[in-house]
């Protein structure tokens, strides 16, 4: 009786020694990459720096590597190495090998040996960033375009890179506050700031990203797509609310905006003005509503009969006075 | 008898040469205290282009998180000053580093004090605050702990990470240039002003670079360059503290030019 419990323990050790040693084996070929860390110490960034690693974790650059959105449209594809150029960190397509899921500390910091006595260099340049975020889709030439790129500022202006999300500004009492993204472009475009408020396309709800970033007309976007970074609002933009108001009737100009359709719900007479002034993009004129058309027209008439008003005169005279002869006659 | 005279004598000049002594120490101290900061390798001064502000306060938020200021203490302050050619202009106050720093003058207790390179330094174990440096600060540069700052910094980590302890309760504290980033960064050899991990936090944020560092006594240096070739002022100048943060007024043309462009 004895001898067989006796058994059965030993029999439960070997058993569970067995696990145990598969278990670690199993862990060994599972391939997860090793977690990121500091290449000159041997600690992993996170142990120190743990108020990035929550919130690099839960943004885009942290998911990069397993989304699931991502990992499903790889896998569809056939699992091609191009995506992961941008998507895993320190992918080596001669092994297709990589060294961590996701775009990790290593895509823009270097850890020097003496880290922490020495600081860890970050490239800034937005070029770093647009070695992945240069794609057609991703309007980099815009963005190169822009008076912010070309002004020196980096993309670390406005996006948080930890969180790949944009920045929070916080909001100090009293100042205008803004819905949307356009808190940003207000925070340093402050006279912008005290003029919009009063102006119908923010009563109508429309904000600064609306037409210069994010336009109207395209608010649903593909993966890879991004807003417009040129800044530039775009005369397609304005349309879709001003469609009606708009002369030559091209393609798009001519579908008129159907009530409810778009956020701002603009169909009444808003002045154009405003995003016409900050559109130098166009290439066609920019409209001009029937109201000028009318003014236009007054202005002629009222040259035409300051010319024509002594003539009109005379022969008034001259009719008259033949009346009054014609009169006397009889 | 004789003794106890003899003794007595004696206490009287021992007391004599003591009081003296303390006497000499204090005046000595007092002359130090109050002459102006020591001249050392370098001299280092900010630059603000009033012409590029645009007053979006990025460099307070990187300042609060950098030096894990308390969300309602504030080193550094952005003010609307007024408007020139329509455009409104900025005036952005961190400390001055005063070269006759009248919050040092009037600290009792050696808590306040001037390093080499002429910064403007806390001594926060000595400081007993009695806030006579705040009430002495013309430019209102200093801000009180009432209270001792305890939880998450909402600064960090969106605009930098703390690179400093955090101040007790009852001490006031200021802008400090981010001496910790110059003198890391001297240690590695790196030039404050043109490297960025040797650079003032507000330095580093600003996206117009509207901010700039360097060392006045050395006349290559970008900021010595600008004040030589442009017109400039400090603040509170007929007061004679000495500031070390100058400012280059606002230009409409330059403005305009920026906005053309």
């Amino acid at each position: 009786m004895f001898a067989r419990f006796e058994r059965l323990l030993i029999a439960l050790i070997f058993a569970l020694l067995a696990a145990g040693g598969t278990l670690m084996v199993a862990n060994a070929q599972d391939g997860t990459p090793p977690v990121s860390g500091a290449q000159g110490s041997d600690q992993p960034c996170a142990v120190c720096h743990t108020e990035y690693q929550t919130t690099w974790q839960a943004g885009l650059h942290g998911q990069a590597g397993n989304d699931p959105a991502f990992v499903k449209s790889w896998e569809e594809q056939g699992k091609p190495g191009a995506c992961l150029v941008c998507h895993v960190t320190g992918y080596d397509p001669a092994t297709a090998t990589w060294t961590a899921d996701g775009v990790t500390c290593e895509s823009c910091h270097t850890t020097p040996d003496e880290h922490p006595k020495e600081p860890a260099t970050v490239d800034r340049s937005p070029d770093l960033c647009g070695r992945c975020h240069s794609d057609t889709r991703f309007g980099w030439q815009d963005w190169q375009g822009s008076t912010h790129y070309q002004r020196g500022m980096d993309c670390a202006v406005c996006h948080d890179p930890h969180s790949a999300s944009l920045k929070q500004i916080p909001v100090a009492a009293g100042t205008p506050e803004m819905k949307d993204a356009s808190q940003l472009c207000i925070n340093c475009h402050k006279e912008v700031s005290m003029e919009f408020p009063y102006s119908q396309h923010h009563e109508k709800g429309v904000s600064c990203v609306q037409c210069h970033v994010e336009h109207l007309e395209d608010q649903a976007r593909e993966p890879h797509s991004m807003p417009d970074h040129s800044f530039q609002a775009s005369l397609k933009t304005c349309n879709t609310c001003h469609a009606d108001q708009m002369h030559g009737a091209t393609g798009e100009a001519s579908v008129p905006a159907a009530e409810g359709t778009t956020p701002a719900e603009g169909t009444e007479t808003a002045p154009v003005e405003e995003a016409a002034e900050s559109s130098p993009v166009t290439t066609e004129p920019s409209p001009v509503s029937p109201i000028g058309y009318a003014g236009l027209a007054g202005l002629v008439g009222l040259a035409a009969g300051m010319v024509l008003a002594p003539w009109l005169e005379r022969f008034y005279h001259r009719v008259s006075k033949h009346q009054h002869e014609e009169e006397h006659h009889e | 008898m004789s003794d106890v005279q003899f003794s007595r004598r004696n206490f009287l000049k021992l007391t004599a040469f003591g009081a003296a002594a303390v006497a000499g120490t204090r005046l000595v101290k007092e002359a130090q205290a109050s002459s102006s900061s020591p001249t050392g390798e370098h001299r280092w001064a900010m630059v603000v282009d009033q012409s590029k502000c645009t007053g979006c306060n990025y460099c307070t938020l990187a300042c609060k998180a950098h030096n894990d200021v308390a969300p309602e203490n504030n080193w550094n302050v952005v003010t609307q000053t007024g408007e020139v050619g329509g455009h409104q202009v900025f005036i952005a106050r961190p400390c001055m580093q005063c070269e006759h720093a009248p919050c040092v003058e009037v600290c009792m207790v050696g808590a306040s004090y001037y390093r080499d390179d002429g910064i403007v330094m806390m001594d926060y174990d000595k400081c007993i605050g009695c806030r006579y440096c705040e009430a002495a600060c013309p430019y209102q540069a200093r801000v009180f702990n009432w209270e001792k700052f305890e939880g998450k910094n909402p600064t960090v980590p969106e605009w930098g990470s703390p690179e400093v302890e955090r101040r007790p309760r009852g001490v006031p504290e200021k802008c400090s240039f981010c001496y910790h980033r110059i003198d890391r960064g001297l240690a590695l050899g790196l030039t404050p002003g043109v490297d960025r991990d040797a650079t003032p936090a507000c330095v580093n944020a600003c996206p117009t670079k509207a901010r700039l560092f360097g060392d006045l006594n050395d006349e290559e240096s970008e900021i010595s360059k600008l004040l030589a070739n442009h017109v400039s002022y400090r603040l509170r100048d007929d007061l004679a503290t000495g500031p070390r943060v100058y400012y280059l007024p606002a230009d409409p043309k330059e403005m305009n030019v920026e906005e053309e462009s």
